[in-house]
């Protein structure tokens, strides 16, 4: 599986994606493959992504 | 100009003493490398060389670092494609932690970081071949883990 984004992404917002996806997709091919998730806590977005999400949305208005 | 760098993460259930001999034990490494298999003694300094089933070596190079069960560095040149050799020299460093997010360390999962990257700005082509063949032998070795087989066979 390949995701990609069509706008230039801000470092701050690509992490919370270069920490997540790789767990969550980890996730799914254990799910599908064993019928059992992995063990996860709940992982927060990296620090400083909230911020950048909002000052995305603020700045480019068809994010909303 | 940068280096060209690819970086993969995978979660898996298993242990760090399990995923590290996965990563080491050649009859292991057949079964997820498609028939490929390393000879090393995974010892720092020590000469390192992949090897196809009919005795051709497709990689070679020596062990940077090794610290069983969490860091291996590898350093890495392609051998039987001209054009891969010619890229030079790669860096190859596993990492194997214990899932960050575990409250405490009774783990049932670990995650594995492959960064793979170039030594020289001329090591594009090794890195964009790299890319194609990392995912899939990160996923064999997942499904190799948690399931006892592979995703792919070749």
């Amino acid at each position: 599986m390949t995701e990609a984004h069509s706008w230039d992404v801000p470092d701050a917002i690509l992490k919370g994606g270069q920490s997540g996806w790789p767990a969550i997709l980890s996730n799914l091919k254990s799910v599908l493959e064993t019928g059992k998730p992995l063990v996860l806590a709940q992982m927060g977005p990296p620090p400083g992504m909230a911020e950048a999400v909002k000052q995305a949305v603020a700045e480019k208005p068809w994010l909303r | 100009m940068s280096k060209p760098k690819f970086v993969y993460v995978t979660y898996i259930r298993t242990t760090p003493e399990k995923l590290w001999s996965a990563l080491t034990d050649p009859q292991t490494i057949r079964k997820y490398w498609f028939g490929i298999t390393a000879e090393c003694d995974w010892k720092p300094g020590s000469p390192w060389n992949l090897k196809f089933e009919d005795g051709r070596t497709a990689d070679a190079g020596e062990i940077l670092e090794s610290v069983p069960p969490k860091r291996l560095v590898i350093h890495w040149q392609n051998q039987f494609k001209p054009e891969l050799k010619a890229a030079g020299y790669t860096r190859c460093t596993m990492e194997i932690e214990i899932a960050e997010y575990y409250p405490n360390h009774d783990a049932k999962a670990v995650k594995l970081t492959i960064t793979h990257e170039a030594e020289t700005e001329l090591g594009g082509p090794m890195i964009e071949a790299v890319s194609g063949g990392w995912p899939k032998i990160m996923s064999n070795i997942k499904s190799l883990l948690e399931t006892g087989d592979v995703t792919f066979q070749k």
